[in-house]
């Protein structure tokens, strides 16, 4: 029962991966990292039923307000982005090349 | 433990397997989408035009209240375990949630001071 | 008490950074009064710190943070290092404010946070608070990359370190989850504990810890995952790459070296990997370094070098003797040198960062002799030639991985020194034996150059530190 969840956790870690390096939209970008977060809070609530601890729902809490905070900066970032861009692909930012 | 490596070889499967298949079905399936435009536009149940243009100036303020609403609305999380167990935690739970809701004062004086919060 | 102490500098900082931001929405707000005052804070924050006296490791505060937050000797030496990091980052701030003019009362505050975030790391006894922490740090430094809204580059900087540095950050909290699933607990004591009756390869624990470390190389730029680190150290401004270059470096790596001590066993196990790492980040390092004509993109990618160096003294460490003096030292080395760097850049770099290449610093030894002289002590420390702090630094390393066995990783260390010489050298020539063709003539505040010479002076003080004691 427990390892529906974690396999389900992993699979929500993945569409995340999967969608941060493959999707060229900004907003993609950002919702899959969000989904990668949320991933990780869905292993922990499990791992803290599996151990039958409570710490792992108080940590997911702690990840949740870090995410906000993380996703509200990756906003203001985004409105900036268009701003100046007037586009949202991340292909157009190139001034910087390795 | 059963189910700690039924976990972990799923994860490394996954990890290893789907994310390349993944980057690569992407590639060969998904459509060259060049409609970027579309994408940007503000989309209502399939009707085009909502409510006049879709490229008409919203004001500023109105994406600014939304970051603020997202931090401030997650930060009433803490406050509901603190208050389900306030007699077990007693003064020391209080002052721990004092310190937090200063804390969070603080930044609320700065918005207000700052005039994001003013209509106009 | 004695915890009131070592909690003490934090507090100081976080209070200062609350200040300041409270004093930026004053209607008599000024941007120079709050570099001061960051100033001030950061020295009274170094100084609180210096009267802490810690020789073993102990928690902080253990009925009220639940072992949360530790401190030792080794964590001390990391928190004296980001509080001068600090306040040399906010003199160098100044002059280079007075030139560039996008500063606002914000950027010390959150110059200020970020250092929070900072000392929280290098003193987190547990996963999820050393996570927040990063995060902290982390938003602080985000907003200090991108400070520049006007240009397009710096937008762009920060656009890329946000959206790989949440990437990574993902991978950290999926680690603590898979360690959480397999030790029944975040906090490094009671991993410890479990990691003593379990081996630390059991999968769950392994995925954990490689999921930790992909973060951890990813914040200090080692080898797969050093990508991103030229274009965000060019696209930010002079004294936040100074900030982020050290003192960025110095609190992840205390953490990650608290992790990795906390059990012989999970050491063992990463052994290998962290060696190869170690080389192929010196090298790969050097390669970079080499090709590049920008003097800020050769620090950056000199970055990466020195973050292989503390990799071999990460290699080198165990449980039964912690290396942390060895880690410490080489961090306070190189910081010195890399800030030095950095506050000689931000004051001559002039407006609008517009010397940046070597060819703008031919014959910069003819018009300033002392700003020429001061960056070659910084760049001879880098390249770790004697009597320079960098010299020890490296010396102290590769002995510590030769006494820990690891010959192999001691000779390619001194062989990538060798290599390193060459683009150190180059900037050094270019300055020394070319003619001048401007006058290098900078208006603003002296306190940079107070600071790179006070820098440089510390360069020779820390070499020769270790011969006192």
């Amino acid at each position: 029962m427990i390892e529906d969840y974690l396999v389900l956790s992993v699979i929500l870690f993945c569409i995340g991966i999967l969608g941060v390096i493959s999707r060229r939209n900004v907003f993609t970008v950002l919702m899959s990292i969000e989904l990668m977060l949320n991933a990780a809070n869905l292993a922990f609530v499990a791992f803290a039923r599996l151990n039958e601890t409570m710490d792992g729902q108080i940590l997911a809490m702690m990840v949740i307000a870090v995410a906000a905070a993380e996703a509200a900066l990756g906003l203001a970032v985004i409105i900036l982005l268009h701003r100046q861009k007037g586009r949202l692909d991340s292909n157009v930012f190139s001034l910087l090349k390795g | 433990m059963s189910s700690e490596l039924l976990f972990s070889i799923i994860a490394i499967f996954l990890l290893a397997a789907l994310v390349p298949i993944g980057m690569v079905a992407t590639t060969i399936l998904g459509p060259r989408s060049s409609k970027e435009k579309i994408k940007n536009e503000a989309y209502e149940s399939g009707i085009k035009n909502v409510l006049g243009g879709v490229d008409q100036k919203f004001s500023v303020k109105f994406y600014l209240i939304t970051i603020l609403f997202l931090i401030f609305d997650i930060e009433a999380v803490f406050m509901y375990p603190w208050a389900v167990n306030v007699r077990e935690l007693s003064w020391f739970g209080f002052t721990e949630m004092v310190v937090f809701i200063l804390l969070l004062l603080t930044g609320l004086i700065y918005i207000l001071r700052k005039g994001v919060l003013n209509w106009r | 008490m004695h915890d009131l102490v070592s909690f003490l500098p934090l507090v100081i900082t976080c209070t200062g950074a609350l200040l300041l931001m409270l004093y930026a929405v004053c209607p008599k707000a000024e941007q120079e009064k709050a570099s001061l005052m960051s100033m001030g804070f950061f020295a009274v924050a170094f100084f609180a710190q210096l009267l802490v006296v810690c020789t073993v490791s102990r928690p902080l505060f253990p009925e009220t943070f639940n072992g949360m937050l530790g401190v030792s000797g080794f964590t001390n030496a990391a928190c004296l290092i980001v509080y001068a990091c600090g306040f040399f980052t906010t003199l160098s701030s100044h002059t280079y404010f007075r030139e560039n003019h996008f500063a606002t009362v914000e950027f010390y505050s959150l110059l200020l946070f970020s250092a929070v975030g900072m000392v929280l790391l290098s003193m987190a006894r547990e996963l999820i608070t050393a996570f927040i922490a990063l995060e902290i740090m982390s938003l602080a430094i985000y907003v200090l990359v991108g400070f520049n809204r006007a240009s397009s580059r710096s937008t762009e900087a920060i656009f890329k370190y946000l959206i790989l540095g949440a990437f990574s950050g993902a991978f950290f909290c999926m680690g603590t989850a898979m360690i959480y699933g397999a030790a029944g607990s975040t906090r490094f004591d009671s991993i410890a504990e479990w990691l003593a009756f379990n081996p630390a390869t059991t999968p769950l624990m392994l995925g954990g810890a490689f999921f930790l470390l992909i973060t951890i190389f990813f914040k200090i730029s080692a080898f797969p995952f050093h990508a991103w680190v030229l274009d965000v150290y060019d696209g930010s401004s002079n004294p936040i790459t100074g900030f982020m270059a050290t003192a960025l470096k110095t609190a992840v790596f205390a953490m990650i070296a608290n992790f990795l001590a906390l059990s012989g066993n999970l050491h063992d196990s990463w052994i290998t990997g962290l060696f190869w790492i170690a080389v192929f980040t010196m090298f790969g390092g050097n390669l970079i370094a080499i090709g590049q004509d920008n003097v800020k993109r050769m620090i950056a990618a000199s970055g990466i070098v020195h973050s292989g160096y503390l990799l071999i003294a990460l290699v080198a460490i165990n449980s039964e003797y912690f290396s942390g003096a060895v880690i410490a030292y080489y961090l306070a080395a190189y910081s010195v040198a890399t800030l030095g760097m950095f506050a000689a850049l931000s004051w001559l770099g002039g407006e609008g960062e517009k010397r940046v290449t070597f060819d703008d610093f031919k014959g910069l030894a003819k018009r300033q002799p002392l700003a020429a002289a001061t960056i070659a002590v910084f760049l001879l420390s880098m390249a770790g030639i004697p009597p320079t702090a960098g010299f020890m630094g490296k010396f102290y390393i590769i002995t510590s991985a030769i006494s820990a066995g690891q010959i192999a990783l001691g000779v390619l260390g001194i062989i990538s020194s060798i290599i390193s010489m060459w683009y150190y050298l180059r900037l050094i020539v270019s300055m020394y034996f070319h003619d001048a063709e401007e006058d290098f003539i900078v208006d603003g505040s002296s306190l940079a150059s107070i600071s790179t010479v006070a820098l440089a002076v510390a360069v020779f003080a820390i070499g020769l530190f270790p011969l006192v004691l």
